[in-house]
């Protein structure tokens, strides 16, 4: 029997739809952020007396994109329900959602998200995908315990949020690292929503560990925060259950300032959310024309590309997913691969010192300065032998920052040495300074390295190590021939 | 001319041969108002008479430098106070809207304003429509004009009273389970629930969403259609609202009236068996005037009083939903929020704010749509819905309108029927079954008992509100009941 | 109907009953109850749909176009909220 207990992850993701230009049941504009609080508001996202909700067909439409994309099967009724709850940033008292129980459901369920990790392919089942509308925010004076009054900015009420329900398929923190990654980078392949917008992604995780109770972490800001957390997470509730001790069925807040899981007050009153159809708005019947029009303008999505980059580009399934889930990237690399043909040289430049640097500098995708020119020249000088490796990852950085043509560098002299003379030169000179190591050498085969770096030191990376390596090891032998 | 009796159709002429008689017509009613408002009771606000005046030349200078005409031109409208009118106060009769100013109009009151109606004020009703006498307001109850002991039956008994009482020409009132046909027969006039989804629901204050629907009020068969016609039609912004081609209500009511086809009519036979003897017996012999040369036959209706059950689960359910939102936060009565919990303020708002029987219906609406109730009650009444109207499709196969007495009693005493509740509940049995099957249903003035008046309700199939205006034309034809007013 | 259901039903829908209306609600809900009871009464209702819309309608969608503006001067909440700062004041979420 195994000792380590087996860890179950399932996860629940709040997406706002931020591409579309109103909200969910009313034509208010949805760009809020930053704005003045309670400006972006109708009377029917504040919730007044007498208003009806109309729903945005577009927000229908991407949430069917998402289901397509995340392979859920749609139902062909769509029921909105109302989920009735108390709380002050919530207008009406009940939040317009949908249920998955007898007589209702989701708009889909049943779908897979394939991850790649530690070089295996595994698949994360989709519960359900549901479309709701999104709370107003709630400011406190000072901290939520003392603010001796809440403040509340509706802006953000009414905004269409999906929710994402995975079953608890996922094993490891790495693994709810890979869904999250795939499942943004399937968003954004979508064009519906950008996550990258504070509040604009949310995750919520169930977690458990063999032995014990279902723990649900609520509200964790990004995919870093939720591999910490479950990290935490798994080492607590493992700790309690090899003491002998039982964990216990709870939500639980992760603190991100000091890294740990801390129990959120028990409510002292269990919610009996009351679901039923809302009698504002009809069934939606969800045509086979409706989704085939939906999945007519799809654009390639992940996986595909994914499969069309082993197969066009001969590219293992790891260096294609890891270009495919960055979009820009993967866009980059199909604009370079135009032009040259070595893939795999090409995309592990891409997926290791490029997006480095482009990180490194705090680049912007969009915005980058460097274009596919400058890097598949770079690369072509390099197999010409016209610079080294060395020089490329010298030259790097400022590629990728300026968008500096290589050719210019090139012109200016920023060449290869491998003229054998000017090479020789340099190795005399640096044998003639560092007599001691030239003394290990003689010796020592392995201590040519040093002299080798020496003169990669005097020429900046420029000479060629091949030709290097082989001048010194000619002196050396006329050295001893001597002696 | 008398302008207080004066049927619309007639004023409107006037009006618009010569507009300036709007200003003389409007002080007259005022006059009138300002004799009878006190003893009757029928509005919570009404709008000072110079801000209307200023509101009517502005008007007529519009109406004389434009040719175009305007359907509604100068007619004072009194409107029901649960459907929202920008900047004038709208209550639900409840202290917890008791200050609330909507900052935006009902599409029906949007279109009544382009039509040049006046709004003069928004009247009396039960507590957000739940009730059906006009007593469960919380400011105070409103008096029948043709028996001031009386109530003038609900919940747009503000409404129903101002016409009877002279105080406005036309009214709109709304109708759950009967609260627009329920206070016109108890004040002799005539009021018509439309199809659900043919008027709309865009700001009137929800009670049941599945079942509300605002309608005309009106002293004759005329008045009432030409008010359909202004606040009929599809709306986007009402997602229950029914996009189809519509008839001139009016125009095709005449067009009825004129070629006087004979009518298939079914005489529902258990709604007159459980009413009043006096109710009953007059109920007949205005039958007896239908059936002199339309085809009658009585039928019997089934589960007449499980309807009722249906109804009150279906209402409660969705009231309670619908009620959530008053928390006294975005709008509504305010209580000290300073360091206190939303729970404790809520419940206080919530509490100080409804009266009993809204409470009552949250509370019971709360415990229809619990875990465990859910099957026993909500949906069973779902389920029975949908029987009833197939029913009432096989029903409306053979006839053409199907007749009863509105109301199975005689306008009640103050007092009496709210006492008991589960009789009031009762009384609805009549008029519920419109609104479980949505098909329009229609209040006509069919006499008096002891003075006090009796209706007889018509309903007829989903959208065929023609048929109903035709009846009703037929009817105040033979017995000459129209234009009635109570001396007070 | 008990005591225990109406306190849990007050928790639920946050109102409360005086002593006096819960006496008097005992005794309606009761009678209340009674006639709900009708309803399981029916026979062969299990074999009918539940009806939540009257009209067989397909829901009608909107475009998502921009129509409601911005309501820079608060218009719309400044008659009926409490305003500070542009926020709507709200009682506390926490209390001890």
């Amino acid at each position: 029997m195994s000792s380590i207990p087996e860890v179950k992850i399932g996860l629940e993701i709040h997406v706002q739809l931020t591409s579309l230009k109103t909200k969910l049941f009313c034509p208010t504009p949805s760009n809020y952020r930053g704005e003045e609080p309670n400006t972006y508001v109708c009377p029917v996202c504040l919730g007044l007396p007498g208003t009806l909700p109309v729903v945005n067909k577009k927000a229908i439409e991407y949430a069917i994109a998402l289901a397509l994309a995340l392979n859920c099967e749609i139902n062909d009724k769509l029921v909105f329900v109302r989920k009735h709850y108390f709380y002050p940033d919530l207008p009406k008292n009940y939040q317009i959602s949908q249920y998955d129980g007898p007589g209702f459901s989701s708009i889909a369920r049943n779908g897979y998200v394939k991850i790649f990790v530690d070089g295996k392919s595994k698949i994360v089942r989709i519960r359900r995908i549901n479309i709701e509308e999104d709370p107003g925010k709630i400011h406190y004076i000072g901290s939520i315990e003392t603010s001796p009054y809440s403040l509340v900015d509706y802006n953000r009420s009414g905004i269409a949020l999906l929710e994402i329900v995975t079953e608890p398929d996922i094993e490891s923190p790495k693994e709810a690292r890979a869904f999250l990654d795939k499942l943004i980078a399937i968003l954004e392949y979508l064009g519906i929503t950008d996550t990258s917008r504070e509040g604009a992604f949310r995750v919520d995780a169930n977690i458990s560990v063999a032995g014990g109770s279902r723990v649900e972490i609520k509200n964790i800001g990004s995919i870093k925060e939720v591999e910490k957390a479950l990290t935490y997470e798994i080492i607590r509730q493992k700790n309690i259950v090899g003491k002998g001790g039982e964990v216990k069925r709870e939500t639980r807040h992760w603190d991100s300032s000091k890294g740990v899981t801390v129990p959120l007050r028990s409510k002292e009153f269990e919610e009996d959310y009351r679901y039923f159809p809302d009698p504002d708005l009809p069934p939606m019947i969800i045509t086979k024309t409706f989704i085939e029009s939906v999945a007519k303008s799809l654009p390639e999505l992940p996986d595909s590309r994914i499969e069309r980059f082993i197969k066009q580009y001969e590219l293992d399934e790891y260096r294609a997913t890891v270009l495919v889930l960055i979009k820009w990237l993967a866009d980059f690399f199909e604009e370079c691969a135009k032009l040259y043909n070595n893939y795999k040289k090409l995309a592990d430049l891409l997926i290791t010192d490029f997006l480095r640097w482009v990180k490194e500098f705090n680049l912007s995708p969009r915005e980058l300065k460097v274009q596919s020119i400058h890097i598949v020249k770079l690369l072509q000088y390099l197999d010409k032998g016209v610079i080294s490796i060395k020089m490329l990852k010298e030259s790097l950085p400022r590629i990728v920052k300026e968008g500096i043509d290589i050719d210019k560098l090139v012109a200016e002299g920023y060449t290869k040495l491998d003229d054998e003379i000017v090479i020789e030169k340099i190795v005399r000179e640096v044998m003639a300074e560092n007599p001691k190591a030239v003394k290990d050498a003689l010796e020592n085969p392995k201590a040519v390295n040093y002299l080798v770096g020496m003169v990669m030191k005097k020429t900046r990376g420029r000479a060629d190590p091949n030709k290097t390596v082989e001048i010194i090891k000619r002196l050396l032998d006329e050295i001893r021939k001597k002696s | 001319m008398n302008f207080i009796a004066a049927p619309m159709y007639k004023l409107l002429d006037e009006f618009n041969t010569n507009p300036d008689l709007v200003v003389d017509y409007l002080s007259k009613l005022y006059d009138r108002i300002a004799k009878v408002e006190e003893k009757v009771k029928a509005f919570i606000t009404l709008r000072p008479f110079n801000d209307v005046l200023n509101e009517v030349e502005s008007l007529i200078r519009i109406r004389k430098s434009s040719r175009n005409s305007m359907a509604l031109f100068g007619i004072a409208v009194a409107i029901k106070d649960n459907i929202s009118t920008k900047g004038l106060r709208t209550t639900c009769a409840s202290r917890i809207l008791e200050n609330y100013i909507p900052p935006y109009d009902a599409t029906v009151i949007a279109k009544l304003k382009s039509e040049g109606a006046i709004i003069i004020g928004k009247t009396n009703m039960d507590e957000f429509a739940m009730g059906s006498t006009t007593e469960t307001s919380a400011f105070f109850a409103t008096r029948n004009p043709w028996d001031l002991t009386r109530s003038p039956g609900g919940s747009s008994g503000g409404s129903a009273a101002a016409l009877a009482a002279g105080e406005a020409t036309v009214a709109l009132g709304s109708d759950t389970g009967g609260s627009i046909r329920n206070p016109a027969a108890f004040t002799a006039i005539f009021g018509l629930k439309p199809t659900y989804g043919l008027v709309s629901r865009y700001g009137l204050i929800a009670y049941a969403s599945s079942l509300d629907q605002i309608g005309p009020m009106a002293r004759n068969t005329d008045d009432l259609a030409l008010l359909l016609n202004v606040i009929a039609g599809y709306d986007p912004k009402d997602s229950t609202s029914i996009n189809i081609p519509l008839p001139n209500f009016y125009k095709a009511m005449y067009d009825t009236y004129y070629r006087e086809p004979r009518l298939k009519i079914a005489i529902a036979r258990e709604l007159f068996e459980y009413s009043e003897d006096p109710v009953k017996n007059m109920s007949y012999k205005s039958v007896d005037v239908l059936c002199s040369y339309h085809e009658c036959r009585e039928i019997s209706i089934p589960y007449a009083k499980h309807s009722v059950a249906a109804y009150y689960i279906i209402s409660m359910a969705e009231a309670g939903s619908n009620l959530a939102r008053y928390d006294g936060v975005r709008y509504g009565l305010k209580v000290n929020f300073d360091n206190r919990n939303w729970v404790e303020v809520y419940k206080e708002v919530r509490t100080r704010g409804f009266g009993y029987e809204v409470k009552k219906r949250i509370a019971l609406g709360a415990y229809i749509l619990s875990t465990g109730y859910w099957d026993m009650y909500y949906l069973k009444a779902l389920r029975f819905r949908r029987m009833l109207k197939e029913e009432f499709n096989k029903i409306f196969k053979e006839f053409d309108a199907i007749v009863s007495p509105t109301m199975p009693i005689l306008p009640p005493k103050l007092g009496e029927l709210i006492a008991d509740p589960i009789k009031m509940y009762y009384s609805d049995v009549n008029t519920v079954i419109a609104n479980l099957i949505g098909a329009p249903a229609i209040s006509i003035p069919i006499g008096f008992v002891n003075g006090l008046p009796v209706g007889l309700q018509v309903m007829v199939r989903h959208f065929n509100e023609v048929t109903a205006l035709y009846i009703s034309k037929f009817l105040e034809d033979k017995l000459k009941l129209r234009d009635l007013i109570a001396l007070v | 109907m008990s005591k225990d259901i109406i306190e849990y039903l007050e928790r639920l829908a946050l109102i409360s009953f005086t002593r006096e209306e819960r006496e008097k609600l005992i005794k309606e809900l009761n009678k209340i109850i009674e006639m709900f009871n009708l309803i399981n009464s029916v026979e062969g209702l299990d074999k009918w749909e539940p009806l939540y819309h009257v009209h067989d309608i397909p829901l009608t969608l909107r475009e998502d176009d921009v129509v409601e503006g911005i309501d820079s001067e608060r218009s719309i909440l400044k008659d009926n909220a409490i305003l500070v700062e542009g926020y709507v004041k709200a009682p506390k979420t926490v209390t001890e």
